[in-house]
């Protein structure tokens, strides 16, 4: 009898740890049956033009929207073109900004950012009409299809003073009632550092609002980001400098639209103390029920560099302690960017560098941040400026560069689909 | 008498703190202190090609920069009066970037008047083989082609702590 007991109990605690959805074997079988398939590589070629990295989305129709920056020897010049997620070739890309106008840099690609109307919103610096040859000065242009992407039209432009100095390391996201936030590094102030501004347009970007300053003291090399979630609060992050040259991500969150910003939180605490340039953003993502993912590239106190994930269940006020996301000895992570969708699926995609190689890995989550498969490796040759977008339909893309013809750089794309079907092994295919 | 003691002090100490541990008087990084630099030949912005082979002998100072970052711009004017300072003696300073517009980087130079050599690291490899992660890097390379130090964001170069540690590595030559 005594012996039966001990036999029903350990078999109810078995039954328990299989229903468990944190035991590592039911979320293993989760994951068996919910292994996002890896879909073909498409490869859009450049040939000799140098680009900038890819900007991606995809829309809840499935298609995927790629813009980028491209030599055009005499100018920079802004792509964009769309296209079924699984569709043969390419159509021919669309120029977005007028000949007269012109981007400022590859080092980053353009802000491009899906509106709910079917609207494509690209925002990229332009040289300061009056910059008469002096580094570092910029405009702030928005451009704006209508039409779904078939053509675009002459950019409103975005700051709102006419000082000859930077505005750029721009960001934008729209949120669900259609408004477009924006955000940028300023340095109209004429201050050592510059400070973080935003802005937003209610009308499809026909007219900006008053350009708002939401915090000083701004890293001068890293990009911020703009993210909103469903119930309408807007965030905000970059890299702030604190007393001591002490980089730290924070976040700034607005619960009236944009119109006001919430003092910045630091996310992570890094405590990484450096004085130049990171050049490396934080990327943001929401989820349905109001999570708010950030990850983001750090050093801290003894300059190792890490990808790390942090969440925030109380809307940006405190944070999760952080969690790496890289876990290769002898390389060196960069440049993570993340997307998160309704469900709270993440993906993240990154570098991960070494003197001789230059890879893209990715990671994803399907419990809302609890666990990640083990990274994966997608490119063949060597690669950079990785890129990721998802939609609310189970559909994903991963996007970078690689030197598929050296010496030329060519954007690959891989879909993703999180829809179900039987256990498959998700493989890189090249075409 | 008093003059002359006071003096001597500060003699001493100008003198102790020249010859103090460059590490931490220029905030150099030892992390990858007397490791081979690799083999390269990049073109300069005037189209010259430059071999790593004839850096043998001269004390190497490689900064690694770009148009768009601004701290960068902090410590190049100090990169040219050192590289004035230093022009007869074995000593080379090359800016290093992987900007590929060269009207963009000409326009840089000229607008900030220097005249040091500028590499054209297109793709980012020779950055990459260094373990260059953020900028403006300079990496100081000694006559024996070992890496002597690295400092991560802007410094002053010409200051005497700064020429001290370039003319101390100078010395066995």
């Amino acid at each position: 009898m005594q012996t039966q007991r001990i036999l029903s109990a350990l078999l109810a605690l078995v039954f328990l740890f299989l229903l468990n959805p944190d035991s590592g074997k039911a979320l293993g079988e989760n994951l068996t049956r919910l292994t996002p398939h890896l879909g073909d590589k498409r490869i859009l070629h450049h040939g000799k033009n140098k680009t900038s990295g890819p900007a991606i989305q995809i829309d809840e129709q499935g298609a995927l929207h790629l813009a980028w920056t491209q030599d055009g020897h005499d100018q920079l010049n802004i792509y964009y073109l769309q296209s079924q997620l699984t569709e043969d070739g390419f159509p021919k890309p669309i120029q977005v900004n007028p000949s007269i106008q012109f981007a400022t840099s590859l080092h980053e690609p353009p802000a491009l950012a899906l509106g709910p109307h079917r609207e494509v919103y690209v925002l990229w610096p332009a040289p300061h009409p009056h910059a008469d040859g002096k580094p570092f000065a910029s405009i702030l242009n928005l451009s704006r299809s209508l039409d779904g992407g078939r053509t675009f039209l002459p950019p409103t432009r975005v700051n709102d003073d006419e000082v000859v100095t930077g505005h750029s390391f721009d960001h934008l996201a729209t949120a669900p009632n259609g408004t477009i936030h924006i955000a940028w590094i300023d340095a109209r102030e004429g201050k050592k550092d510059p400070a973080t501004y935003t802005a937003r347009s209610l009308d499809r970007g026909s007219t900006i609002t008053k350009n708002l300053k939401i915090d000083d003291s701004t890293c001068v090399c890293c990009r911020t980001s703009v993210a909103t979630s469903p119930d309408g609060t807007v965030y905000v992050t970059w890299r702030k400098i604190f007393p001591g040259n002490v980089r730290e991500t924070v976040v700034a969150r607005s619960k009236n639209g944009g119109q006001s910003f919430d003092p910045a939180v630091i996310v992570g605490h890094d405590q990484w103390v450096f004085a130049g340039c990171p050049h490396r953003p934080a990327s943001l993502g929401a989820d349905g029920q109001g999570r708010l993912y950030v990850s983001w590239y750090t050093e801290g106190p003894d300059d190792t560099p890490g990808v790390y994930l942090a969440t925030s269940d109380d809307q940006g006020l405190t944070f999760t302690a952080r969690t790496m996301l890289n876990t290769s000895k002898g390389t060196f992570p960069d440049h993570p960017q993340m997307a998160v969708d309704d469900q709270g699926r993440i993906l993240v995609i990154w570098e991960e560098q070494s003197p001789v190689r230059r890879e893209i890995v990715m990671r994803y989550s399907l419990d809302r941040g609890k666990t990640f498969i083990a990274p994966q490796k997608l490119n063949i040759k060597k690669a950079q400026h990785p890129a990721v977008a998802i939609n609310n339909q189970g559909q994903a893309i991963f996007a970078w560069q690689e030197q598929i013809a050296f010496p030329n750089w060519s954007t690959v794309l891989q879909p993703v689909s999180f829809e179900e079907h039987p256990a498959h092994t998700a493989t890189a295919r090249t075409p | 008498m008093n003059q002359l003691l006071l003096i001597g002090l500060f003699w001493l100490a100008v003198t102790d703190s020249f010859a103090a541990d460059p590490f931490t008087t220029l905030m150099l990084s030892p992390r990858d202190n007397k490791a081979h630099v690799p083999a390269i030949d990049l073109p300069t912005l005037s189209g010259e090609i430059i071999d790593s082979k004839d850096w043998a002998g001269h004390v190497v100072m490689l900064n690694f920069w770009a148009t768009w970052c601004g701290p960068c711009k902090e410590e190049m004017p100090s990169m040219e009066r050192l590289y004035r300072r230093l022009q007869t003696k074995p000593f080379k300073l090359f800016a290093v970037t992987a900007d590929i517009r060269r009207q963009d980087i000409a326009a840089f130079w000229q607008h900030w008047d220097l005249h040091f050599p500028v590499l054209l690291d297109e793709d980012g490899d020779f950055a990459q083989k260094l373990w260059v992660r953020t900028l403006p890097t300079t990496i100081v390379i000694g006559p024996d082609g070992r890496i002597h130090g690295r400092a991560m964001g802007p410094r002053d170069w010409d200051s005497p702590e700064a020429i001290a540690f370039i003319e101390q590595l100078m010395e066995p030559l």
